[in-house]
């Protein structure tokens, strides 16, 4: 398991919750699209996402070894909207490794886009975003 | 065999004679005990004298069938009964119609011969869609249109000289619309067009102060003739009474008014009257109860029997057994096949209610699963050994916790909407059961929150059943800010129990890997940890108050889970001062046997 931190940044119409929201559930529906989910669903999210104690930033956590099942039926049109500021030969060098692996898996590391901020465990504890809540 | 020594040596061709021979009339066969299936005892049969009784389910052991159907291709009919849970058979429904849309001709009277009926096409409700059946909340429903959809039947409510009680399962689609559920003249159970649940009677009306929604409710309409009161209930609350002023006869008819107006824009699935008070009576909460177990319409508040009655007023409390018998929902599970066939998806679990202690169970019915589910039981729906493969996942699937279900009837219910967070119920390794401490179920790591609600200001009292696998720092229960919490967890060197409330983490006394339970006041100055019922730890935590559940997480979310949780219940007040604490570890501890 290699944990990463990934703090998102916001896009015009979301601010960092929102999109970090919107990723975390397009990351689920790489494993379950929209099109198999059941409106009773309670399962909407692949990864914890935490707060920023002082800024508000969300951070999606996430696991860059952790091997992502890819439904036959993925559609990545959702998640390509909320990636505006990647380099659209990443984007669609995305969309053919995502098509190649339909029905396989893909780790986690591999679908972090490189415009993506990304944080280690000392990292993410030395920026602040892992304040210790249990001996306060 | 040294009860049947007299026929050893006997090869078993030779005894052919006694092919043929019904279990029943083996009666010389001393000491042996032939099992035969319970015999059927529906609501009908446990709650007499009803006058009518409509259902998508089997509701009385002299029940044949529920309803007639007709597909609207070639428009053939064909009577429609039940199935071996006594749930609508929908398989033959479906072979009825195939691609055809199905509607209810009748809805046949399983308390007499009152069938509800519509002999006009186009006025009849649908059952199926052309793919499947009409369902709500998992169950087979009744669709009305909201424009000419309804039945008549031939029985009378005769309101001036019989008492009366209406249940309905129902849901309305439109909420600005008023519709009627039931009426028999100027008497009538209804939508208002404000969304609140409205009775009628003779000359006089009320409504619910609040509108209702539009999920699926269980309405009631109690009208004592005596006293001509009329309450009306919604999900066991009771929302209103008003007095009957005027006088009013007439013959019943569902979902549509006597005038042809205020049709029904959404689904029945049950409607039961008898012609007395069952408040009165002392059986209303029974048959709720009853509703509630097969419809699962949720987590209803005031208990008549269970833990939550004897000690009332719980916040929110969690557990793998039923602690009222107004909640028949334990958690929400998702199933995972490691990508194959059904992989992630989701079910209610109901308690096994065939227990003499309702527990989760992998006989437990499910409910309200995703789409294309078949399973009926939790066994089926994991594929676990010594169940059928229903849905054909091919492997046996693990299974996980999503939601574990409030019973106070509060509705805080704790959720994990992140997979690789979510405790474990079901291990595919071991097959053959649920994942269980001493002996019953336990969810496993991971952990869940409920919503923020309303700081609860102390004092507070939390009872947790824990059991660690191994000695480490862990949260057993938090809020869910972090100037609200209400912490109990393991910690510290070496690890042991403590509490946390605000200001210092209070403890002394070393955790162990024993299943343990664990009674914590939250009381400022006077707050005390109780391990197994014996005080251990007294301090101030702080004052601060608890504004949510975080189980097995810290309030933030992040999961620091203690390995075993099997019960969590929380209660807005000081149960030792009380004097209920030692009666709650009583009946805690009577259930999972914890110590001597």
């Amino acid at each position: 398991m290699a944990t990463v931190y990934l703090p998102v940044q916001p896009i015009e119409g979301m601010d960092s919750a929102e999109r970090a929201e919107a990723l975390d559930a397009e990351t689920w529906r790489l494993r379950r699209p929209l099109s198999l989910q059941s409106p009773q669903d309670v399962t909407k999210y692949y990864y914890p996402r935490i707060t920023h104690p002082e800024t508000g930033q969300v951070a999606i956590v996430g696991d860059t070894t952790e091997e992502v099942r890819i439904s036959p039926e993925v559609d990545l049109t959702n998640m390509l909207a909320l990636l505006p500021e990647v380099p659209q030969e990443e984007k669609d060098g995305l969309v053919m490794f995502i098509d190649a692996n339909r029905g396989g898996t893909v780790a986690f590391g591999q679908l972090i886009p490189s415009t993506s901020e990304q944080l280690t465990q000392e990292e993410a504890e030395a920026l602040g975003w892992l304040p210790d809540p249990i001996e306060p | 065999m040294p009860d049947i020594a007299k026929i050893n040596a006997v090869a078993i061709a030779d005894i052919e004679k006694v092919d043929g021979i019904l279990a029943a009339n083996i009666e010389k066969v001393n000491g042996l005990v032939f099992s035969t299936a319970p015999a059927f005892v529906g609501l009908l049969d446990t709650y007499t004298g009803a006058a009518a009784g409509y259902s998508t389910r089997r509701l009385a052991s002299s029940a044949t069938n529920l309803m007639r159907i007709r597909e609207d291709s070639g428009d053939t009919e064909t009577d429609i009964g039940y199935d071996s849970n006594g749930d609508l058979d929908t398989a033959a429904i479906a072979t009825h119609c195939g691609t055809a849309n199905g509607f209810v001709v009748t809805w046949y009277d399983q308390a007499g011969s009152n069938n509800a009926t519509q002999s006009t096409s186009s006025s009849q409700p649908q059952i199926y869609n052309g793919t499947a059946v009409i369902t709500e909340n998992g169950k087979p429903a009744v669709q009305f249109d909201g424009s000419d959809s309804h039945f008549t039947t031939s029985y009378t409510l005769a309101v001036t000289t019989t008492s009366y009680s209406g249940f309905i399962v129902s849901k309305t689609t439109n909420a600005a619309a008023q519709q009627i559920l039931i009426q028999g003249g100027r008497t009538h159970l209804s939508y208002s067009s404000s969304n609140q649940l409205a009775s009628f009677i003779g000359g006089a009306g009320t409504t619910s102060p609040s509108a209702v929604g539009t999920n699926q409710i269980l309405a009631e309409y109690i009208y004592d003739q005596s006293g001509t009161t009329v309450s009306i209930y919604a999900n066991g609350s009771l929302l209103a009474s008003q007095t009957r002023t005027g006088s009013s006869n007439n013959f019943l008819r569902i979902a549509k008014a006597n005038d042809g107006r205020f049709n029904l824009d959404g689904v029945m699935q049950e409607l039961v009257i008898w012609p007395t008070d069952q408040d009165a009576d002392t059986n209303r909460t029974g048959i709720e109860s009853n509703i509630n177990n097969h419809f699962a319409i949720g987590n209803l508040p005031n208990p008549t029997s269970g833990l939550l009655f004897d000690y009332p007023d719980a916040a929110a409390a969690y557990s793998v057994r039923q602690l009222a018998n107004t909640a028949p929902l334990s958690m929400r599970v998702r199933r995972d096949t490691a990508g194959g066939t059904g992989d992630d998806d989701e079910a209610d679990v109901l308690f096994d209610f065939t227990l003499t202690d309702p527990t989760i169970s992998l006989d437990s019915r499910i409910n309200n699963p995703s789409a294309g589910v078949a399973s009926t039981t939790l066994g089926e729906f994991l594929n676990a050994t010594g169940y059928t493969d229903v849905d054909n996942l091919t492997v046996v699937a693990d299974g996980f916790c999503n939601n574990w279900y409030d019973q106070s009837g509060n509705g805080i219910d704790a959720e994990q909407t992140v997979p690789g967070s979510q405790p474990q119920i079901f291990d595919s390794a071991s097959p053959t059961d649920l994942i269980t401490v001493n002996g019953k179920p336990t969810i496993y790591q991971g952990g869940l929150q409920s919503a923020t609600i309303t700081p609860l200001a102390q004092p507070n009292t939390a009872f947790v059943v824990n059991k660690l696998d191994s000695l480490k720092g862990a949260v057993l229960l938090d809020g869910k800010t972090s100037g609200n919490r209400n912490l109990i967890n393991h910690g510290g060197g070496p690890v042991q129990i403590g509490m946390y409330a605000g200001s210092t983490t209070v403890r002394n006394t070393p955790s162990d890997l024993n299943q343990r339970l664990y009674s914590v006041l939250f009381n400022g100055a006077n707050s005390e940890i109780w391990r197994d019922g014996t005080s251990i730890t007294t301090g101030n935590p702080g004052t601060a108050s608890s504004d949510g559940f975080s189980i097995n997480s810290i309030f933030n979310g992040t999961i620091d889970d203690g390995d075993n949780i099997q019960e969590f219940i929380f209660w807005n007040s000081d149960q030792d001062t009380a004097g209920n604490r030692s009666g709650i570890e009583t009946n805690i501890n009577t259930y999972f046997s914890i110590y001597t």
